[in-house]
C-alpha cells in the first residue's frame, strides 16, 4: 500500500551510514539497553515499560509515512495506559527510522532486534521493505502488524507477520470494480511508478479490467523523479483513455500531472491508497490547480471509520495525546490503522495474560474473532476480565485473518485532501472484478 | 509525428537542464580535479534558498539570479574553504570524494530537518508559449532552453576569449606549468568553484520551478544523470558536457517512447557504457583518461 519511493544509488549508498547513526541516536535517546536480546521465551521484561516500535521512514522522501504511524500509535498507547496499561505495564511508542530504503531498513531492524528487549511488537507500513525486514522480525519472534501491501505476502508464511490490508493486487481489482460499476468510463489509461509498491497494483487491475470488460488502452510503468514526462503523456493522450488510474510518489505525480495539464490531456484520475497523504495532495494540487484536483481526482483506498464508537474513542485519544497539533493531524488510512494495530497488540497481551511475544502472538488473531464485539481497549479488557472472548472492531472495521495472517478489509472511494469517504466498493462488485 | 516532435522538443528541454548542470560539474572537475559528489545537494540547497528568499516566487528571472548567487556562495564555501583545507593537508583524491559525500549528507540532513516531513511546492506553471505539431512548450520551458543556450555561449566565450578562461584551461591541463607562467592556480580554482556553483544553482532553480515540487533529495536523482552526461562528453571538458547532455536528453526521451518509460533513467547509463566502450575518455576529452584524481 504505502511506500511509493524515490531512490538513487548514490543516496542509498551515502545515507546507509548516516541512517545507522540516526537510529543509534534514537536508541540512545530512548534509553534502549545494549547487548544481545535474550531468547523471547526467556525474555523477562523487568521494567514496566513495553515498547511498540514504529518502524517507518521518519526522514527521507517518505518521512510522512512515519508520522502517519506514529500519530496512530501514540493515541493508542495513551488509551491503553489510561485504561490501566497492559497487565500493569505502560506502553510507549518508539520511533525506529528506516528511511524507507531497504539499505537503511535492514540495519535498523537488526539494531532494534539486537538492542531492545522491551519491544513487544512492530507497527509498519511500507510495501517495499517487507521482503527485507519481515524475515528478520519473524526470526526474532517479534509480532509485526503491517499495512504494507507487498503481494509476496498474500500467502505469508511468517508466523509473526500480520496484515490488515489486502495485497496491492487487490487494490487493482478495487480500481477496476469502482470504474466499472460507479463510472461511465470503459477505457483506462494506467500510469504507475516503476517501483515495487506501485507495480503491485497492476496484475489486479489487468485481471479486473479483463473480468469486467474494461479496456486498458495505455499502460505505462514510469521511471520516478524525471524532469519531464511529456513523451509518456503524449503516448497516453494518443491512446484516448476516458479515465486515468495512477500511483507514484508525490514528486513524480507533480511533474506528470503538470505535463498532463500542459498537453491538454487531463481526464478524471483515480488514485490508489499509495496516493494518500499531504505531500501527494500538495504536489498534485500545485500541478493541477486546487479546484481541478478536488473535482477531478478520487482515490480508492481502504475504508476507515469516520463515525461510531471506535472513531469517537480514537478522536478523543488523539486530541488528548502529546502529538503536536493533534487536531490538525492528517487522517485517512494511516494513523487509524496504526492505532488499531497498537490496540490489537495490547489486547492480545491482555488476552494471553503475558507480555511474552511467543505466548501472545497467536492471540492477535483471537482478539478479532471472539464473540463479544468491542471497539476500544477498555471495553476489550473489561470483556476479557469477565471471561468473554472478544472481537475487536476498530477504525478499520471487522478484521478477519486468514491462514496467511491477512485480512482483506473494505474498499472505499474517497475525496482527495479531506479523505472523506464517498462510497464503499461493495463485496459483490469486488467479487465480480476478481472473476467470482 | 506528434510523438516524434514531443521526443525532440522535450529531449532538448531535458538536455538544457542537464547541460547547465553538467557543464558546471565538468568545468569544476577539470580545473580543480576534485570529484564533487555534493553537487546534487548544492543543487537542492539552491532550490530551498530560492524558495525561502523569494517567498515562493516562481518568477524565472528572479529565481535564476537568486539560485546562481546561492549556488556560487555555497559551492565556494564548500570547495574553496572546506575542501581546500583538506587539499592543503595533502588529502588524496579518493579521500576528498568521500569528504564530498559527507558534505552531501550533512546538507541533505540539514535540509530535511528544516523541511520536516512535508515537501514544498511552487505554484503551477504550465502556460503554453508555442505549439509545434500539436505539442506545446511552456514559457518557462522555453526560458530554460534559452537560458541554457545563453549559459553555454557565455561559458564558451569565457573559456576562449578571456584571460580567466585561458587560465582555467591551462590549470586544467597542467598546474605546474600554469604556476610557472605566473598564474595563481588557487585563484583560478576559486573562480571555478564560484562559476560551477552558479551554474548548479541555475540548474536547480529551473528544475524546481519546472517540477513544481521539491524536497531535500530532489538534486540526487538529476545529479546521477548530470554526472552521466558529463562523463559521456568527457569529464573535465565543458564542451563535452554540452554534447553529453544533448545525447542523454534525447536518448532518455526516445527510450521512453521506443523501449519503455520504465527504463528512461537507465538509458543514460546504457549510453554512457556504450560511449565509454568506444571512447574510454568520453566524446570530447583527449586527456581525461590519463588524468588522475590527485590534488
Amino acid at each position: 500500500m504505502l511506500g511509493s519511493r524515490r531512490s538513487s544509488r548514490m543516496r542509498a549508498f551515502a545515507t546507509a551510514a548516516a541512517g545507522a547513526g540516526i537510529l543509534a541516536g534514537y536508541l540512545a535517546s530512548s534509553g534502549a539497553a545494549s547487548g544481545a536480546t535474550p531468547h523471547p521465551l526467556k525474555a523477562t521484561r523487568s521494567a514496566s515499560r513495553l515498547e511498540v516500535a514504529v518502524f517507518s521512514p521518519f526522514t527521507g522522501p517518505n518521512a510522512i509515512y512515519g508520522y502517519f504511524n506514529y500519530n496512530g500509535c501514540v493515541p493508542a498507547a495513551l488509551a491503553v495506559n489510561k485504561a490501566g496499561g497492559v497487565l500493569g505495564h505502560q506502553i510507549y511508542c518508539q520511533i525506529i527510522d528506516n528511511r524507507g530504503e531497504p539499505a537503511d531498513a535492514v540495519p535498523a531492524a537488526q539494531n532494534l532486534i539486537a538492542n531492545d528487549s522491551n519491544v513487544v511488537g512492530i507497527v509498519d507500513g511500507d510495501s517495499g521493505l517487507l521482503s527485507a525486514t519481515v524475515p528478520l522480525f519473524s526470526a526474532a519472534h517479534i509480532p509485526e502488524l503491517s499495512l504494507g501491501g507487498d503481494i509476496q505476502f498474500d500467502k505469508n508464511k511468517y508466523p509473526y507477520f500480520w496484515r490488515t490490508t489486502p495485497g496491492d493486487d487487490q487494490a487493482g481489482y478495487a480500481l477496476a470494480a469502482y470504474i466499472r460499476f460507479d463510472t461511465p468510463f470503459r477505457k483506462i489509461g494506467a500510469i504507475f511508478g516503476n517501483d515495487q509498491a506501485a507495480q503491485g497494483n497492476v496484475p489486479g487491475l489487468d485481471n479486473g479490467a479483463k473480468n469486467l470488460g474494461l479496456k486498458i488502452v495505455n499502460q505505462q510503468a514510469i521511471a520516478l523523479d524525471q524532469t519531464a514526462y511529456q513523451t509518456e503523456v503524449q503516448q497516453l493522450k494518443n491512446a484516448h483513455p476516458q479515465v486515468i488510474v495512477t500511483e507514484s510518489d508525490p514528486q513524480t505525480a507533480g511533474v506528470f500531472f503538470a505535463n498532463l495539464k500542459q498537453a491538454g490531456a487531463l481526464k478524471p484520475i483515480v488514485g490508489t491508497s499509495g496516493t494518500v497523504g499531504t505531500n501527494y495532495d500538495k504536489a498534485a494540487a500545485a500541478a493541477l490547480g486546487q479546484s481541478t484536483y478536488e473535482k477531478g481526482f478520487v482515490r480508492v483506498t481502504q475504508y476507515t471509520a469516520t463515525s461510531g464508537p471506535a472513531f469517537n474513542a480514537w478522536k478523543q485519544a488523539l486530541l488528548a495525546s502529546s502529538i503536536k497539533n493533534a487536531a490538525g493531524v492528517e487522517t485517512g488510512y494511516g494513523p487509524e490503522v496504526a492505532y488499531d494495530h497498537t490496540i490489537m497488540l495490547a489486547l492480545a497481551m491482555v488476552a494471553a495474560k503475558s507480555t511474552n511475544r511467543v505466548v501472545f502472538n497467536p492471540y492477535i488473531a483471537r482478539v478479532t474473532q471472539g464473540k463479544t464485539v468491542v471497539h476500544t481497549f477498555a471495553q476489550g479488557v473489561a470483556a476479557l476480565k469477565a471471561g468473554k472472548t472478544i472481537d475487536f472492531v476498530g477504525l478499520e472495521g471487522q478484521v478477519t485473518f486468514n491462514k496467511y495472517h491477512n485480512s482483506g478489509g473494505v474498499w472505499s472511494v474517497a475525496q482527495p485532501i479531506t479523505n472523506r469517504s464517498l462510497k464503499i466498493v461493495s463485496a459483490k462488485d469486488m467479487a465480480a472484478a476478481e472473476g467470482h | 509525428m506528434t510523438l516524434l516532435v514531443t521526443i525532440v522538443l522535450f529531449g532538448i528541454y531535458s538536455a538544457a537542464l542537464l547541460a547547465i548542470g553538467s557543464v558546471g560539474f565538468s568545468m569544476q572537475f577539470g580545473v580543480t580535479n576534485v570529484l564533487n559528489l555534493a553537487y546534487g545537494s548544492i543543487l537542492t540547497s539552491c532550490i530551498f534558498v530560492e524558495y525561502w528568499i523569494t517567498g515562493h516566487s516562481s518568477n524565472v528571472w528572479l529565481a535564476m539570479l537568486v539560485g546562481a548567487l546561492a549556488g556560487a556562495v555555497i559551492s565556494f564555501v564548500i570547495g574553496h574553504l572546506v575542501i581546500g583545507a583538506f587539499l592543503n593537508r595533502g588529502a588524496s583524491g579518493f579521500s576528498i570524494a568521500m569528504v564530498t559525500i559527507g558534505i552531501a549528507l550533512m546538507i541533505e540532513f540539514t535540509l530535511e530537518a528544516i523541511q520536516g516531513p512535508y515537501i514544498n511546492t511552487f505554484s503551477a506553471n504550465v502556460s503554453s508559449a508555442i505549439t509545434i505539431s500539436g505539442v506545446s512548450l511552456g514559457g518557462e520551458q522555453l526560458a530554460a532552453i534559452g537560458i541554457a543556450a545563453a549559459a553555454m555561449v557565455a561559458v564558451h566565450m569565457l573559456l576562449r576569449l578571456t584571460k580567466l578562461g585561458l587560465a582555467m584551461r591551462a590549470t586544467a591541463d597542467d598546474v605546474a606549468l600554469t604556476r610557472s607562467c605566473g598564474i595563481s592556480p588557487t585563484r583560478t580554482r576559486a573562480v571555478a568553484w564560484l562559476l560551477s556553483g552558479a551554474l548548479c544553482g541555475i540548474c536547480g532553480v529551473l528544475l524546481g520551478l519546472d517540477e513544481g515540487t521539491f524536497s531535500s533529495s530532489t538534486g540526487d536523482a538529476i545529479f546521477v544523470t548530470i554526472a552521466a552526461a558529463a562523463v559521456v562528453g568527457g569529464i573535465g571538458k565543458p564542451y563535452g558536457a554540452m554534447i553529453g547532455a544533448l545525447l542523454v536528453g534525447l536518448v532518455s526521451e526516445g527510450s521512453a517512447a521506443v523501449i519503455s518509460p520504465s527504463y528512461k533513467s537507465i538509458a543514460a547509463w546504457v549510453l554512457l557504457i556504450a560511449v565509454l566502450m568506444v571512447r574510454p575518455q568520453g566524446i570530447f576529452a583527449e586527456y581525461a583518461s590519463r588524468r588522475e584524481l590527485v590534488a
